[in-house]
This record gives C-alpha cells, structure tokens and sequence, in this order.
C-alpha cells in the first residue's frame, strides 16, 4: 500500500519528524525494515526526484498526515510517499547510489550490516561514512560535490563543520560570543582558574581535531572527543561546556604540557 | 519542546520531544545515549548556564550530548 501526498516545503514539525526517524533508523539497523509498524519513507521534490529516504514510525508518519489535512503543515511541491518496508535490501545498490548520485540517501547503521566490500583497501570504509553523511546533507539541500585529495567530499563536511559553529555559538553568552568573533578565544573563569580556549577554524573541513588550543595555569593542554570524523566546532564547544560546569574534570581528562 | 542535541561527524542531529507528554521516550534516549559514554550537558538557553547532567527533567530544555572525551 503506497501513501502519496503533497507539501510545499517541510515546515518545523515534519522536519523534526524527519530527524528523528533518521536517528531511529541509524539505530535500529537494516533489520528495522522487516519489523512490522515501521515505514519507509521517500522525499522527493516536484519533479520527483528523491531527496531523502529513511524509515518513520507510522504512528509518527499518520501525526504528521493528520496535522497536513488540518492545514498545520505549510506547503508545496515535495511529495512523502510511504509505504511498508521491503522485505530486503541490495547494500551494493545503496553504496552505489551514494556514490554517484548523493541525493539519494539512505540511513543506516553500517557498522552492525558492513558492506562486503567495507575492508577492502580502504575504500569501503570512506564509502560507508559517506552513506551516513550524505542523510544530513539532504536535508539542507543537495551537496555539490568536489572531491578532495583523499578522496572525500569536503563540502559535506564543511556544512557539517558550519552547523558545528553554529551550535557553539548558540551555547556561548554575549560576552564570550564578542570574545570569539573578535579575537578566535574564549575565556571561562572557574573556580580553579582561568581557562582560554583557542579557537582556529578547520577551513578545508579535514575534521583534523584541536591540539593544546586551551591554556590554563601557564599549561597548554586539550581534551578532544574520542570518535574519529567529528566536526572541529564540536571538541572546541565539548571543551567550553566541560570546562563551564566542571573544570576539574576537564584538566582530569586533559593531556597538559608546560608551556616554554 | 525540549531538544536533546547529539554530536556526530555530521553535525548535531536533534531530538525534539514534548515534556509534558513525550518524557518517557526522551529519557530512553537519554538513558541510550548515557550507556554509549556520552557525557550529557544541560545548556539553558537563555543564560547559557552549563551544568552536567545524570538524569532528564522536564526542565531542561536544552541537552547537548557529546560523545566520550579522551586527552588530546
């Protein structure tokens, strides 16, 4: 059974709906598509061309419809169709499709389904973090694609590094967001210190994380998020916010050295 | 609504939820995020105003969930 229905754009409400079927379905793995009450659903625009494709809870996915026919829902020339999940999936296909034509998206927990080809000379890895990557590129729209030297698609990733910035200047106060924009630092006095941390922007977006960026006691030291790949805005806004509510802990995680 | 913002290699990805009516489902995720190594972090968003935080209240308005922090 197939659900058509037109909207002009995603207002607030499906585009949350929107992201949380894309975490549920990071979560629930290639196996979420035989369960039943799951749907797989397609995005496409007017000239029904697939934007996005991921899987909703269809309770979720009726809310949304239901608030659409009251007129909650603004809009437009997308099209949602849904339709109960397929019964099996071509892994060769959706890597391919990745590939070559990144707005066609799917979501997936890779790491518990590895593509067969996942560990061979390692092209198979980049490909799979390029699956994942390209559902958040989606939903602002297409990327254009411009390969870098090693291979990867640095406009996914500087989008990603912007919306990075962004939430690090959302958790900044006013002082410290005038601090950041006129001199790339910002200053946290605690109760054991002052801390500066140095902020250097990642204009290539290789996602290379900070090193010895934050200065505290005459000590240069640092302390990064552990997953590989992360945004650099993302270690820079985990050190201000680790460092505001518990400073201890944070030159407890920290790797220092003595500055000469 | 209530966000709990997740760190990934793609940007933050949101989870919006109801406190009124949608708590049980955010402090699974909550919960699910805890157990992976996150450390969870309650940023008021008008104050920004930092604390840690070990359990979800309906207060918290806005969660930031980084993942596990090691030496740099």
């Amino acid at each position: 059974m197939m659900v058509g229905i037109d909207i002009s754009q995603f207002d607030e409400f499906l585009t949350e709906i929107i992201h949380q079927a894309s975490v549920e379905a990071q979560n629930m793995a290639v196996r979420a598509m035989r369960q039943t009450g799951r749907w797989e659903v397609d995005v496409s625009n007017s000239q029904g061309y697939r934007l996005h494709q991921t899987f909703i809870d269809r309770n979720l996915f009726e809310q949304a419809m239901e608030q659409h026919r009251q007129g909650g829902l603004v809009v437009t020339n997308h099209t949602i169709r849904a339709s109960p999940p397929t019964p099996s999936i071509d892994m060769d296909e959706i890597s391919s499709a990745a590939m070559y034509t990144p707005d066609i998206v799917e979501c997936y927990e890779l790491r518990e389904m590895p593509h067969p080809r996942a560990y061979m000379g390692g092209y198979g890895p980049r490909m799979m973090q390029h699956v994942v990557s390209t559902t958040e590129a989606v939903l602002d729209g297409p990327p254009d694609l411009d390969m870098d030297y090693f291979g990867s698609y640095t406009p996914i990733k500087r989008k990603a590094n912007t919306k990075a910035r962004e939430l690090f200047m959302e958790c900044l106060t006013e002082s410290e967001l005038e601090e950041f924009k006129n001199f790339s630092t910002v200053t946290i006095r605690t109760k054991i210190g002052l801390f500066r941390v140095e902020i250097q922007d990642d204009e290539f977006g290789h996602g290379d994380p900070p090193a010895y960026n934050v200065i505290h006691n005459d000590n240069r030291c640092c302390a990064i998020l552990g997953s590989g790949g992360i945004p650099r805005y993302d270690h820079y806004l985990m050190q201000v916010l680790l460092i505001k509510s518990n400073p201890s802990r944070f030159v407890e995680e920290a790797n220092a050295r003595r500055i000469r | 609504m209530n966000t709990i913002k997740i760190l990934g290699s793609s940007g933050d990805k949101t989870f919006a939820y109801n406190p009124e009516t949608q708590m049980e489902e955010a402090t699974a995720r909550f919960e699910q995020l805890k157990n992976s190594g996150y450390t969870l972090f309650g940023v008021d968003p008008e104050t920004k105003d930092t604390t840690l935080v070990d359990t979800l209240f309906k207060e918290q308005v806005q969660v930031v969930a980084v993942p596990r922090i090691s030496g740099g």
